[in-house]
């Protein structure tokens, strides 16, 4: 009993400092986000190392991950999805792994000085660096095609939505970051509680459900993305 | 309720809530003991199961809400993790087109092309199979006039071969006929004869009798 409450103790907000020229950064999340590099660099590798016309093995599970991203950018972007496969993709990749990697693997049993390994995805910092790069990725793909007119979509349809227009630019990337930040947290948070309460068999509906909100959210943050890309792509 | 009371007052006195945590760990083990004498009292010792479950809970709930307040620099804590974080993303989409979105997605286009030019091909086929069927009829029509043209022989060959064998069979018959009736006049013609000679026997033995007489 005693070990599983260890196991299942409560942290939220407590973080593995490093410092690097003076400046801070959370370790717990950094590792994490090695890890997951290395799992999505590893499946990348494996499934690809040997293609063929007619796909066999690992093959099959990357190309349908591939159509499966084209899709979503296809749907959302429409026919300059090509160009930004590869952002939404690794969007999904890395938010999926991430999100799953917390669920799934038993972090607890590694002991870190401070704070707890857990998905990368549910550091403040993590969100709002894909979130910006969203941001960044949406004006650049506008500024790429129409150049300054771009700016022109602020006064449309009409001058007076000039200030909801420029308020978008900033909402966006905040319900981005917070969404996913939220979601995760609260997701590890309820199983953590509900752990820490009964240790056994109750939590592994939530622990399910958490595995499917966890998936829900990277196909959420992928979707809207294309989105904002197809946005700031299409005419008006 | 004592435990709660006694974090609640922790964090009134601004005492670091970790303390607070470290107390709820040793307290969660409560529920061992009274479980132990559980039969003898049932009433007071369920109220000491509860108790300490509820303040798990509560003290669970209490030590959480302070965190999310705004615990000083903890979960909005923006610093470097993010830029690296950034570019780890970017870095992973770098590879991942490389290794991944490029030669799969390259992989599927050249399927995709082949398979429509497959299709395209068969599409033009319609007209080779069109050949194909003219060929055949040609064939088939050839053959049929060579059979008809032999047909048309043989049956002429033997229409010639029954008049040949008619017209033979005919002289012979007429032949034998002629030979026949050449056979009856020469013996019409001996019998004649004969009958001549011996009517003129006769005669001459009549008129000789007569004569005689």
């Amino acid at each position: 009993m005693n070990l599983l409450y260890d196991i299942s103790a409560v942290e939220i907000g407590q973080h593995f400092y490093w410092t690097l020229g003076g400046f801070q950064m959370h370790g717990q999340v950094l590792i994490n986000s090695w890890i997951v590099l290395g799992l999505v660099i590893a499946f990348a590798l494996v499934t690809t190392s040997d293609l063929k016309p007619v796909p066999e093995g690992g093959q099959n599970l990357a190309e349908f991950v591939v159509e499966y991203i084209r899709d979503i950018a296809k749907t959302q972007i429409g026919e300059d999805y090509k160009t930004w496969t590869p952002f939404i993709g690794t969007l999904f990749l890395f938010i999926f792994v991430s999100n799953w990697s917390g669920a799934l693997i038993p972090w607890k049993v590694i002991e870190l000085p401070n704070g707890e390994l857990g998905a990368p995805t549910n550091d403040i910092n993590t969100t709002v660096a894909l979130a910006l790069l969203t941001s960044v990725a949406y004006f650049y793909a506008g500024l790429k095609k129409k150049g300054l007119e771009y700016f022109g979509k602020y006064v449309e349809p009409t001058p007076i939505l000039l200030p909801i227009n420029v308020l978008e630019d900033f909402t966006k990337p905040l319900s981005l970051s917070f969404r996913l930040f939220g979601n995760i947290l609260a997701d590890e948070l309820v199983v953590a509680v509900l752990v820490s309460l009964v240790p056994l068999v109750i939590p592994i509906p939530l622990i399910f459900l958490g595995l499917f909100t966890s998936a829900i959210q990277a196909l959420i943050f992928a979707t809207l993305a294309g989105a904002y890309i197809g946005e700031a792509l299409e005419g008006h | 309720m004592t435990t709660i009371s006694a974090i609640r007052c922790r964090f009134d006195t601004g005492t670091k809530f970790i303390a607070a945590r470290r107390n709820v760990r040793a307290r969660a083990t409560i529920p061992k003991t009274p479980r132990a004498a559980f039969s003898s009292n049932n009433k007071s010792e369920l109220s000491k199961v509860v108790k300490p479950t509820v303040a798990t809970i509560l003290t669970n709930a209490v030590i959480v809400l302070p965190s999310l307040a705004g615990e000083p620099g903890k979960i909005f804590d923006f610093n470097l993790t993010l830029p690296i974080i950034a570019s780890e993303f970017l870095l992973l989409m770098v590879i991942l087109d490389k290794t991944v979105f490029g030669p799969v997605g390259k992989a599927l286009d050249d399927r995709d092309a082949l398979i429509r030019s497959q299709l395209a091909a068969v599409g033009d086929n319609s007209t080779e199979v069109a050949n194909l069927i003219a060929e055949k009829e040609q064939v088939i029509s050839n053959a049929r006039a060579e059979v008809a043209k032999e047909v048309a022989s043989t049956k002429a060959k033997i229409d010639a071969d029954i008049a040949e064998a008619q017209a033979k069979a005919k002289a012979d018959v007429d032949k034998q006929i002629a030979a026949a009736l050449a056979k009856l006049e020469a013996a019409k013609a001996e019998s004649a004869a004969q009958v001549e000679t011996k009517a003129k026997e006769l005669s001459d033995q009549i008129i000789k009798k007569v004569v005689e007489v």
